[in-house]
């Protein structure tokens, strides 16, 4: 009886500091697809490129993931905007997107992890970092830093990235231009322009999220796979567009991952996601708190 | 009699304009001078709201369109705006999920912050009841209030010339009737050209008339003429109201 | 004179799609050739190679209807492969109650295939199209999880071995031959399908939904029927390929496969059976061409992938279609054949149109406020007014995309249920719409064939594999569009594209295809806009001809030429309610209507 509370009590707390990590996971695709309406489903390839950066900037330089993280962050930023450049060019402008779009990301998708393969091979990588072992005590809790550590970087990006969109001009063109690309227009604003950025902030996400990924777990370049269903998972039971809505989301999943886990086996984890999203889109396919 | 008339503010010469393969406007000339308030009415389908956005540059066109001396050819909706042609939709389409001050700053993008604030005070002053909401969210507004908020919207650049795309379409008559008491006020301060459905209020609030049927001007005629209702009514039908029915 | 000339020129239609069909038979009897002698070269690793592309495309011909013909993005069809193959492996194993036969377990594995394809695809009902790509993904990974739990029936991780069938189809060159069978027979099943009007209302779904719902197509009934096929035919291809790997565990169905299947269909192109069988053996095979590296045939797959997508959009069915590449006569002038009408129109008995008191708002906005309309047959009744008057929206209520809140709509007696689109074709109700929609990617004889869906008697069983009824139908409705074609004066284009066509000649095409349904009532949402003032005339003279045949005729009109010139009486909306209604001149001279289209 009390081994089961303290075991419930674990996957629980666990769950929640794992929400966090997957908020920063999905925070980029709230970003593409939450708001500018693009399915880009090669996210989690760019995630583990950000992990690879990271294990670099650790093994080879020393210095710490998320530092080397955030030194990539222009890089990445860059490879965004490139990015929706190509996709707008291609598919948006001639306003055939769905399929063809949804097509293109996959083709990225694998071509990125094949040469995530053929760079660092099949074998799982990991880092060194001070936190990579150990617990924070607090009371009779124990908080693993390799688990609290991304929580907290998770938890910093959505509200740095909340205050961004809310506080500064170009956050609000943002946000405008989900709404009304013709209007943009005819106040002198680009909204090619303004959507390339905000592609190039996604992919920037996906940079520190790679190295939060690689602090929680080590990592091989086909795990991106598991984390399609879970990111879409988030963003659609979150609702589409809210912010606040996709850390609960996020933190819902992980909480319900790590009970099935725990009680059922690590292998169902996958399945879970998906069944979260199935749900969803049966019973509230607006999610949570979606407009 | 002057004997050069001023260049006209602006200048449309064979336009043609449409969507795709479907061709609305056929060449289309208006002028509009510098402190005229012009009219463009029609009946709907006529093409009012395509030659709009033909001129502001949303939709390609070919023709001549000159703006206060300079030629457009190729300019897209951002120089235009620039170049002080202000376009404001019609629907009154604001961006609900932000405040009615972010609104405004929107419109001013890419002016320099303090240029910015006080042309938005500006705009605002015109309007005193959405200056008074100025932190609420623009989906709090009513109908009227939110295309009050357009039309500011418009105005933060301090337009040279100012295009209404029927700015009383859905509203009620007490509404049509303040938004329209703006009008006079714009008129006063500026260039307007004014598209509506609604004769006899955009007749009053003019200077000249250009009525567009069929993709093509029919009319055009300074509002203080006379007859002008039938003579608009002609135009609209194109046909002789009193002729005979052809079989 | 007339009546000699149409013979003629169906003749030369009929002609030209002889040698399209020969075309399309060529490639097909050289493929047929090619898979029968293969054996001779005696190379087994050809062979098993051949075998499983012959597998994979069972299963892609019939994801080929799902994805290619009805649009819906099925990425985890995969699941149906690992369905079937568990379900034939375990059967024949003797896991679940004695060991079944070989060929007994494949249909079973058929079954459950088809019985899951339809649970697969419901949501597709609801669903858009993205969100239902993830469902099918979900359901993917959700099977192989079952699959690695369920120990006793699968052999969790460890696996299970898969059947061996006995002679002839023994393992080998005649297993090779089995499943050249199956595969033949799976294409030529599809192609019937593609080719049928199943196959062109799945388009019709694709790509012009709503047009597809007033000629009578049901989506749901339809969909299932294809995810119910296209599940059979992977629960069939994964017993195969359970019987060609031989031992069988979760990780052989990967998540690449699952979108192998996807690229090859996207590769082939979509609507077409050539273009995907191609796509598949070429994805099939490449993998043993790429380096011994794994990854680069993923590699390969996803370059391939981009490449169609970004430069070759329309796949190898578009680089395969030379037809549509000879240029089109420029200017071409539409000619219409009013007089053919009696033979396009013949039905029994005219009815009467009437709607009572009907009301509708959407929000707090009153678009219909308490309208009475009669529209006669042998009558052309405009109806007009300015913006936001409910014109479109009275045409909605008609043809029963919107429910009013109150009032009916009846034809002859019969009151017409209110949120049935799809059921007006049966009441002959036809509409055209404002903005023409058509299936650009469909010839223009395919697209007027639509309207002529509900007049098939074959069921689907029957059109898969061509029995007489279906061929008398398709025969039948070819006919029956050629005429109507002729009648609007666009039969020289019968066999083009229609995205090549003009806005005017789209126009017109729409018309042709509401003939079809030989309308006891025709609606038509501002047909005039966009034509030139001679195709107006010929377009007047075309609709007055129409209701004289016996048809009540709507026309929502702007062009007041139009309206005054042909039509026998007038109705005008202002606010949702009957401004004033009368004759066309007792109309224009009417103070109150001339106001309101003025606004003052």
């Amino acid at each position: 009886m009390d081994v089961s509370l303290g075991l419930l009590t674990n996957a629980v707390i666990s769950g929640l500091l794992l929400g966090g990590f997957y908020a920063a996971v999905s925070i980029g695709v709230a970003i593409s697809f939450g708001m500018l309406d693009i399915v880009n489903i090669a996210h989690p390839a760019f995630i583990l490129l950000g992990s690879y950066v990271a294990f670099i900037g650790n093994s080879v330089f020393g210095i710490d993931p998320i530092l080397a993280a955030v030194i990539a962050l222009p890089a990445f930023y860059l490879l965004g905007m490139a990015a929706y450049q190509v996709y707008y060019v291609a598919f948006e402008r001639r306003d055939d997107q769905s399929l063809r779009g949804l097509s293109f990301f996959f083709g990225i998708l694998f071509i990125v992890e094949v040469g995530l393969i053929l760079i660092f091979g099949v074998d799982y990588t990991s880092v060194q970092a001070w936190y990579g072992g150990g617990n924070l005590s607090l009371g009779f809790i124990e908080l693993p830093w390799r688990l609290l550590v991304p929580f907290l970087l998770g938890m910093a990006m959505v509200a740095g990235l909340q205050v961004f969109l809310s506080r500064t001009f170009i956050g609000r063109a943002i946000q405008a231009v989900a709404q009304d690309q013709q209007a943009l227009r005819l106040m002198a604003a680009n909204p090619t322009r303004i959507k390339r950025i905000a592609f190039g902030l996604s992919f920037a996400t996906a940079a520190l999220a790679g190295a939060a990924m690689i602090i929680i777990q080590p990592v091989e370049p086909s795990i991106g796979r598991e984390y399609i269903g879970r990111i879409f998972a988030i963003c659609v039971l979150g609702g589409l567009g809210s912010f606040p809505g996709m850390v609960i989301a996020a933190v819902t999943l992980g909480i319900v991952e790590s009970l099935t886990s725990t009680f059922f086996g690590p292998s169902w984890a996958p399945a879970v996601a998906f069944g979260v999203l199935l749900l969803t889109l049966a019973v509230r396919p607006s999610g949570i708190l979606g407009r | 009699m002057p004997t050069s008339a001023p260049e006209p503010l602006l200048e449309v010469a064979g336009l043609s304009a449409g969507y795709g393969k479907i061709v609305v406007l056929r060449d289309v000339a208006l002028t509009v001078g510098a402190g005229e308030a012009v009219a463009l009415l029609g009946p709907n389908g006529a093409g009012k709201t395509t030659l709009l956005r033909a001129v502001s540059g949303l939709l390609p066109r070919t023709g001549q369109v000159k703006f206060a001396g300079r030629d457009m050819a190729g300019a897209g909706p951002g120089d235009t705006v620039r170049a002080g042609l202000v376009h404001v939709v019609e629907g009154h389409r604001v961006f609900t999920q932000l405040s009615v001050f972010d609104n405004l700053l929107l419109a001013g993008y890419g002016l320099p912050r303090p240029e910015l604030t006080r042309q938005v005070e500006e705009a605002l002053a015109f309007f005193p009841e959405i200056a008074a909401k100025r932190n609420d969210r623009a989906v709090t507004l009513s109908g009227g209030q939110q295309q009050m908020l357009a039309v500011a919207q418009g105005l933060v650049r301090r337009p040279k010339l100012l295009m209404l795309d029927e700015p009383s379409a859905g509203l009620s008559p007490v509404l049509v009737d303040r938004v329209l008491a703006a009008m006079v006020r714009l008129r006063e301060a500026g260039t307007i050209l004014l598209v509506e459905q609604l004769i006899e209020k955009a007749l009053a609030a003019s200077d000249r008339v250009y009525a567009l049927a069929r993709g093509s001007i029919v009319l055009q005629a300074r509002t203080d003429e006379a007859d002008l209702p039938n003579r608009l009514e002609h135009a609209y039908f194109g046909q002789d109201v009193s002729a005979p029915l052809a079989s | 004179m007339t009546e000699a000339a149409a013979p003629i020129r169906t003749r030369g239609a009929a002609g030209t799609r002889w040698l399209g069909k020969l075309e399309g038979k060529i490639s097909w009897i050289l493929l047929g050739l090619a898979g029968l002698l293969l054996p001779l070269l005696d190379d087994s690793y050809i062979g098993t190679i051949a075998t499983r592309a012959y597998i994979y495309w069972v299963l892609s011909a019939g994801l080929n209807l799902v994805v290619g013909y009805a649009g819906q993005i099925a990425i985890g069809w995969v699941s149906m492969l690992t369905l079937g193959a568990y379900t034939t492996a375990a059967l024949a194993a003797g896991r679940v109650g004695p060991e079944w036969n070989s060929y007994l377990a494949l249909l079973a594995g058929g079954a459950v295939g088809a019985v899951f394809g339809v649970v697969v695809g419901l949501p597709a009902l609801r669903l858009r199209t993205f969100y239902f790509a993830m469902t099918t993904l979900g359901f993917a990974t959700i099977v192989t999880q079952v699959a690695l739990a369920w120990k006793d029936i699968t052999g969790g991780g460890v696996g299970t071995p898969g059947p061996v069938f006995p002679w002839p189809f023994d393992p080998g060159w005649g297993f090779y031959y089995f499943c050249f069978i199956l595969a033949a027979l799976a294409t030529w099943m599809t192609a019937n399908i593609g080719s049928s009007r199943y196959g062109r209302a799945l388009v019709a779904i694709r790509d012009a939904e709503v047009a597809a719902e007033a000629s009578g197509i049901a989506k749901p009934k339809l969909l299932m029927l294809i995810f119910l096929l296209a599940g059979a035919l992977g629960g069939v291809a994964g017993g195969l390929f359970s019987s060609l790997q031989s031992y069988i565990t979760p990780d052989a169905f990967t998540f690449e496969m699952s979108v192998l299947f996807f690229i090859g269909i996207l590769i082939g192109g979509r609507g077409s059976i050539l273009g995907p069988l191609l796509g598949t053996i070429i994805l099939t095979v490449l993998p043993e061409f790429a380096a011994p590296l794994v990854q680069w045939s993923t590699f390969l797959y996803a370059a391939l992938l981009l490449v169609i997508v970004l430069v070759i959009p329309g796949g190898i069915a578009d680089l395969l279609d030379y037809k549509n590449r000879r240029p089109l006569e420029q200017h071409r002038e539409i000619v219409p054949r009013p007089e053919l009408l009696p033979r396009v129109l013949d039905r029994p008995a005219a009815e009467l149109l009437t709607l009572k008191n009907i009301a509708l708002s959407f929000g707090g906005v009153r678009a219909i406020d308490g309208l009475d309309l009669e529209i006669r047959p042998g009558e052309v009744h405009g109806l007009i007014g300015p913006n936001g008057s409910g014109k479109t929206t009275t045409l909605n209520v008609i043809s029963g995309y919107y429910a009013p809140q109150s009032g009916e709509v009846r034809l002859g007696g019969a009151v017409l249920p209110p949120s049935a689109a799809h059921l007006r074709a049966n009441h002959r109700i036809a509409r055209t719409f404002q903005t023409p929609r058509l299936i650009g990617g469909a010839s223009v004889l395919d697209n007027v064939m639509i309207g002529g869906t509900i007049d098939g008697q074959g069921s689907f069983v029957e059109s898969l594999v061509t029995l007489p009824r279906h061929r008398r139908d398709e025969a039948g409705l070819r006919a029956a569009a050629m005429l109507a074609l002729q009648t609007v004066g666009l039969e020289s284009l019968a066999a083009v594209r229609t995205d090549r066509l003009q806005h005017s000649e789209l126009r017109f095409v729409e018309i042709a295809r509401a003939l079809m349904l030989r309308p006891a009532c025709l609606l038509l949402d501002e047909p005039a806009a966009g034509l030139s003032t001679e195709e107006i005339r010929r377009l007047g003279a075309l609709i007055k001809a129409i209701s004289r045949a016996g048809t009540a005729v709507l026309l929502v009109e702007h062009h007041a030429d139009l309206i005054f010139d042909i039509c026998d009486h007038v109705t005008v909306l202002n606010l949702g309610k009957v401004l004033a209604a009368g004759t066309p001149a007792e109309i224009r001279s009417h103070r109150e209507v001339v106001s309101a289209y003025l606004g003052a």
